[in-house]
């Protein structure tokens, strides 16, 4: 298996940047939590990989190869996402005899196993099933085809909570029997937390995070105390948000603490979630500063 | 030759493209027997009795391989929901593009055979006793003498045509597949408006006198100055159509996003 980079990724729409000169390598075997507000620009970054749109400048590769209109490659893609891109009136056997035809190997008997587990009929047809049944679908689709990455965006959206458990126990099972890259584009961020290896964040069409998601949270405070304990410390570390009540402020902080700072008495250290890293470095303005590759 | 995927790619197409046919027959069935028993509750010609008969070998001078003909060529149009069901399966819109001239080709000419096929078993059994003309027997068949070869020509002939317009409709279909649904309505109003405007103008300079309409439909099939039918402008001109359909059909597909600009 090899990488997949992205270079010099440009894309508008209707005069406005949704991606800014994106540079972007992609590890084989590895789960991505790719994040970002609504109008980051995830999806958008997705389809281009996918083929599903034009770039405005930049390409995709593979191996060193460009990705675009060359169906071998295209085939080491696969994006599911909240497009109906099947036709409506096909049976879901029949689209899974398709995708085995057109890729040449799918995991027909995981296919069955999971339809099972889930509770999907596939002699249904695709334009009968809910919302969350259609979802379902794509994502067992996505589980079985041998594609090196898989993206998914959003692909938790109309589950309950019993199918998102399943999903992720399985998507864990299968990259665990047949390790592959997964880039998971999702606003459930505490949800995939525990499953991801390292996050991706976007802001304004840029990747303003890239990192370990431990390496990350190793270095992710929140730093509790009063305006005169902590303001000989504060002004030199990345502060990503403030909160006060009161007299007690509360600092988010990334970066290593000076040992002065964490050995004080009336100062209180803890650890922050991904879900707190992301919601505070969105909103700090000179979150670009920490681009980390 | 085709790739694995390529093939795969032509066969699913032309399973969509076969169930629709046969809806489209049975369609077609189903209406005449509907129709025949409609009007036999409603006989009123006593001197003729209705027959079954007459019926059955009725359904026999149907033309349904041009109705299947048409629905091909109203097919070349539609490309979007196609495209889709290739990208989920990754597969480039190169591969789409030949899939489908593909399946243009292919089912252009079965359904010509067929159609000739079953004009000629029509005639042996007598159930039809005219002779089907076209625009090549007609016009080109002083310069033919042999009658297989005449057959073999206009047999041709019907196959440019039917690829001409199939490949127009590939290329306007393709086109219309990168819009979104707003900008596809303002280009329907902007070609029916140009078009209706082209259409009056060429009507006043034809009408001017009266020889003109009938100097320009003999120019168009091809008749030439020397008094005779050898010019081969409607047949270059068919060629030319279909090749350069494909490019710019091949062009419009190549630009097909899954978001619509």
């Amino acid at each position: 298996m090899s990488s997949l980079e992205l270079k010099n990724i440009y894309k508008s729409f209707l005069n406005k940047n949704v991606l800014a000169d994106v540079n972007l390598t992609f590890q084989p075997e590895m789960i991505y939590g790719l994040f970002g507000c609504n109008g980051a620009g995830k999806s958008t970054l997705l389809n281009i990989i996918a083929s599903r749109i034009l770039t405005d400048g930049g390409e995709v590769f593979y191996d060193h190869q460009s990705v675009w209109e060359y169906d071998d490659l295209m085939a080491k893609i696969y994006l599911v996402d909240s497009n109906d891109m099947y036709y409506p009136g096909m049976k879901l056997s029949k689209i899974i005899a398709d995708t085995a035809g057109f890729y040449g190997e799918f995991d027909q008997e995981y296919a069955l196993e999971l339809s099972e587990k889930f509770e999907l009929n596939l002699d249904q047809k695709y334009a009968k099933l809910s919302t969350g049944y259609k979802t379902i679908f794509k994502l067992i689709m996505s589980l079985c085809v041998p594609a090196e990455y898989v993206l998914l965006d959003e692909p938790v959206l109309g589950l309950d909570s019993q199918h998102r458990k399943l999903f992720y126990q399985e998507l864990l099972n299968t990259y665990t029997k047949k390790p592959r890259t997964f880039i998971i584009a999702t606003h459930l961020i505490d949800e995939i937390s525990q499953i991801i290896q390292r996050v991706l964040i976007m802001q304004n069409g840029k990747i303003v995070v890239n990192q370990e998601v431990e390496e990350l949270l190793a270095e992710a405070y929140l730093v509790l105390g009063s305006e005169e304990d902590l303001a000989p410390y504060i002004h030199d570390l990345h502060v990503i948000g403030h909160e006060k009540l009161g007299n007690l402020h509360g600092y988010y902080i990334l970066g290593e603490l000076p040992a002065e700072l964490t050995q004080q008495t009336t100062v209180q250290i803890e650890t922050l979630s991904l879900d707190q890293v992301f919601v505070h470095l969105i909103q700090d303005e000179e979150g670009d500063a920490y681009v980390n590759n | 030759m085709l790739t694995i995927k390529e093939k795969y790619a032509f066969k699913v197409l032309s399973r969509r493209y076969l169930k629709i046919f046969m809806n489209v027959l049975i369609g077609l069935l189903a209406f005449s027997i509907v129709r025949s028993a409609f009007m036999l509750l409603f006989w009123v010609n006593t001197d003729e009795p209705f027959s079954f008969g007459g019926f059955f070998t009725g359904l026999f001078i149907q033309d349904y391989f041009s109705v299947l003909m048409f629905v091909l060529f109203i097919l070349t149009f539609l490309n979007y929901r196609d495209f889709k069901y290739f990208m989920q399966n990754s597969l480039s819109r190169n591969t789409y593009w030949k899939a489908k001239t593909l399946v243009i080709l292919v089912f252009g000419f079965c359904l010509e055979v067929l159609d000739l096929g079953f004009t000629e078993i029509s005639r042996l059994l007598g159930i039809t006793s005219y002779d089907l003309v076209n625009v090549f027997q007609n016009f080109y068949m002083t310069g033919v003498k042999s009658k297989v070869l005449l057959q073999l020509g206009s047999f041709g002939f019907s196959l440019l045509i039917l690829w001409g317009f199939c490949f127009i409709g590939f290329t306007i279909g393709g086109l219309f597949s990168m819009l979104a649904r707003k900008k596809q309505l303002v280009l329907i109003a902007v070609f029916v408006i140009i078009g209706l405007q082209a259409l009056l103008l060429l009507l006043g300079f034809l009408l001017d006198y009266d020889g003109r309409v009938q100097d320009f439909i003999l120019l168009f099939l091809g008749y030439s100055e020397k008094g005779s039918w050898d010019s081969t402008l409607l047949l270059s001109f068919s060629v030319c159509s279909i090749l350069v359909n494909m490019l710019l059909s091949h062009y419009f597909i190549t630009k097909i996003q899954v978001k619509r600009r």
